[in-house]
């Protein structure tokens, strides 16, 4: 207990310094998650995590967020292709296959939110609302970015589940 | 407040006139420059009442406090071990140092720093608010809507509005869509008004927010 005690008093702050770039906000990480589909979703939470200084575990807890969320995206789409959804709902195949991408990213982001939260509410301890950076333009190029990759995978899905 | 200091404030004018070797009225020199934000003059005062008394508690606790708002997070560490090296029991010392690790994402730290003041004295004020602030910081709160985020609260809407058109329920769900986009709008348009015209309300500054804490430890040290 005693060793405990000096560790506790023992100074720990010597080498830190405030992180250089400021994070976005995770609510807004929401928008880019549900037109970007899980690859933008983990993506900006990877950068972000960076710039939250979340440890290595939790860095690799977004990866696995946003991979399994494509996976999941990926069955949901070889399921609805099964079903042949689209022309149940008269809608076009790439429609739903849209579908699947916003749904997959709309399942990662409250977890990704999670992951990301000790580190948002310490920087919200230290810095104001106003701190954080606009999410506009990456978010933007995320999305851009991440839904043809989420739309690819979901169609090789639904040709491999429906030829 | 100082002599040295280009602004003088009216508070300041009496606070001028106070004896330049006693701790206690340095003590208000840096308490009311702590009030006023003004950090970097809050941390000279209080260095100048620690050279009449380098052992004075609540004066290396507001040194501390302006330390940490200036960014300084290592130089007020070591503020407060010396401060932790005259009184080790101090819970309300123990507290803000905890809150001073967590600044710095060092949360096992905080958590063992908390647990000891509560050993101290459970019932301060100052560790019942490094408590409570551990907890949020943890996300051991119990606010669904913040833990979920905005995403589930969106998600939510949009499934009872599309439940509403499925089921055959046109006019409710249009009303429930003008109701969502109106509360949208509101949420994302007044909050950032607020902050322009009011200023920021949801913070509070860590040296401000130490200075009732301080008169704790002032009575202390007097004890």
């Amino acid at each position: 207990v005693e060793d405990e005690t000096n560790q506790l008093f023992r100074a720990s702050l010597a080498g830190y310094s405030a992180p250089d770039k400021r994070p976005w906000r995770l609510e807004s990480q929401f928008w880019a998650a549900f037109f970007g589909g899980p690859v933008a979703a983990g993506a900006l939470a990877w950068v972000n995590a960076g710039r939250l200084r979340l440890s290595r575990a939790r860095r690799i807890a977004v990866l696995s967020i946003a991979a399994a969320s494509l996976v999941l995206q990926a069955v949901g789409a070889a399921a609805l292709a099964v079903a042949d959804t689209a022309s149940a709902i008269g809608d076009s195949d790439w429609r739903v296959l849209g579908l699947t991408v916003q749904g997959g990213g709309a399942v990662a982001h409250p977890f990704l939110h999670r992951v990301q939260r000790t580190g948002d509410r310490i920087f919200r301890l230290v810095r104001s609302e106003a701190d954080y950076v606009s999410l506009w333009r990456p978010g933007f190029l995320t999305v851009l970015g991440g839904a043809p990759i989420g739309i690819a995978v979901a169609w090789i899905a639904a040709n491999v589940a429906e030829p | 407040v100082t002599s040295s200091s280009p602004r003088v404030t009216p508070a300041g004018h009496e606070l001028r006139d106070l004896p330049e070797a006693d701790p206690e009225a340095w003590f208000l020199r840096s308490a009311a420059l702590c009030a006023l934000e003004r950090y970097t003059e809050a941390a000279g005062a209080a260095r100048a009442g620690l050279a009449c008394d380098p052992r004075h508690l609540p004066l290396l606790a507001l040194l501390a406090g302006a330390e940490t708002e200036l960014g300084d997070l290592a130089r007020a560490e070591r503020t407060m071990l010396w401060a932790l090296e005259l009184a080790p029991d101090d819970a309300c010392l123990l507290g803000r140092y905890a809150l001073l690790v967590a600044r710095a994402g060092q949360l096992d730290k905080a958590r063992g720093l908390v647990a000891l003041a509560e050993r101290a004295d459970p019932d301060h004020v100052e560790v019942l608010r490094a408590r409570s602030m551990l907890a949020y910081l943890e996300g051991r709160d119990k606010q669904w809507v913040i833990t979920g985020g905005a995403g589930s609260i969106w998600l939510g809407a949009v499934t009872a509005i599309i439940a509403l058109v499925e089921v055959g329920h046109t006019a409710a769900a249009a009303g429930a869509a003008c109701a969502w986009i109106v509360w949208v709008a509101y949420s994302w348009i007044v909050p950032p008004l607020l902050r322009r015209y009011r200023g920021d309300v949801t913070g509070g500054s860590y040296c401000a927010s130490a200075l009732a804490g301080s008169s704790g430890a002032s009575a202390q040290r007097r004890s």
